[in-house]
């Protein structure tokens, strides 16, 4: 049975280079280079294959979210509800700024289900219930008043 | 050479007026990495060789019980290894503060946008909210040890807002990010792999874009990298 990593395209060494940084200005080349067999090998990376590092995986999902490609954004999806919260929180921000449909409501034909930045923090916080919006307001959702108004991800669970 | 006392040398060099403390004034020691500390050496060094001011700020999120970060001295002390022994430059800690603040969160976790060398032309709110802290101790270039940003591969990061020079390192980091960053803003080092004063393989190098992996500790710069560091406007001599 061949791995993720058998299967991934090869990783140039300025790709693999800017994956192992842990500075962050490390993957800032990889942006404005964007060439696009990093792309195709970034999203092999997005996967939860054991023979992936996770270092590789955040910095590929940081990395797409930042690329604007929005056809990443189900890959995204696909991988998030089985990392772990911290990793959860990287990919959320991603599709939060490719904020496209998918990375908004996924493919799920005529059943559509928002997944904002909202969702995904009631996701991580059961139960969490989101503070009154003020008029006006626009919401991360992009919903405005008189709903709930999405809490900031990094807001404690209620 | 005259002999002159640790007060005239604290007054005329550092800028600290009476009551001098040696451990904070001036060693410029604000934390815990034990080793001897040699007062004739450190007011040679404060006399003879140029320096740049930095402040510390420890982020917590509010609610924290937690102090100062607990290698900020360790790392501290790992800068000025490599600073004065490859450029003849010291680094001189001001100050070290712990702010305590929901700006980030309960969990501190930082938004940031990207991390281009030097000027952060589009901070987040969260990015300018952090480098208005430790402002005004005494530094232009402060120093935050935060929880890290969304990707929690990325351990350090030197774009600042404009007129706020500094940089953020996670907790838990490499000996050697702090030294890393400090490097990126006092000069604009970039990696060896964006330099072309300095081999793409350099990995024994303090701007390899790794510092863990940086081979042969304690890490090399070069002349033409101390030399960005010298003609830094910020950095002043007794």
């Amino acid at each position: 049975m061949s791995s993720a990593a058998d299967q991934q395209p090869p990783l140039s060494h300025a790709l693999r280079l800017a994956l192992e940084s842990d500075c962050a200005n490390g993957v800032e080349d990889v942006l404005r280079e964007r060439r696009p067999e990093d792309l195709a090998a970034l999203r092999s990376l997005v996967s939860v294959d054991p023979t992936i590092k996770p270092s590789h995986r955040q910095s590929a999902v940081y990395l797409l979210g930042r690329w604007p490609d929005p056809d990443s954004a189900a890959l995204i999806r696909d991988v998030m509800r089985r990392l772990d919260e911290r990793e959860r929180i990287n990919a959320v921000d991603s599709l939060g700024r490719l904020g496209n449909d998918e990375a908004r409501y996924g493919s799920h034909g005529g059943n559509a289900r928002p997944l904002s930045r909202c969702a995904a923090f009631r996701g991580l916080c059961p139960g969490a219930a989101a503070r009154p919006r003020r008029a006006g307001e626009v919401g991360r959702d992009g919903g405005v008043g008189p709903g709930g108004l999405c809490p900031r991800l990094s807001r404690p669970c209620p | 050479m005259a002999t002159l006392s640790v007060r005239t040398i604290a007054a005329s060099c550092l800028g600290r007026q009476p009551p001098v403390s040696l451990k904070r004034d001036v060693f410029g020691v604000y934390g815990s990495n034990p080793q001897a500390r040699s007062l004739r050496a450190q007011l040679d060094l404060a006399q003879t060789k140029p320096f740049i001011r930095v402040a510390l700020v420890t982020v917590r999120p509010t609610g924290s019980t937690e102090g100062a970060y607990v290698n900020l001295q360790r790392d501290l002390d790992s800068a000025n290894q490599v600073w004065q022994q490859e450029c003849g430059v010291w680094i001189y800690c001001v100050d070290s503060i712990v702010a305590v603040t929901d700006a980030f969160g309960a969990n501190g976790i930082l938004d940031q946008n990207g991390c281009p060398l030097g000027i952060q032309d589009d901070p987040t709110a969260e990015e300018d909210a952090l480098f208005d802290l430790g402002r005004g101790r005494g530094a232009d270039v402060v120093c935050y040890f935060i929880a890290g940003s969304s990707n929690p591969a990325l351990a350090g990061c030197a774009a600042y807002p404009e007129g706020r020079r500094g940089f953020w390192v996670m907790f838990g980091s490499s000996q050697w990010m702090f030294a890393h960053e400090l490097t990126h803003v006092i000069g604009l080092n970039p990696h060896p792999n964006q330099d072309p004063e300095v081999p793409d393989n350099d990995q024994d190098n303090l701007m390899w874009p790794t510092p863990g992996a940086i081979t042969n500790p304690p890490p090399d710069l070069r002349d033409v990298q101390c030399g960005r560091i010298h003609d830094d406007d910020g950095l002043e001599s007794c």
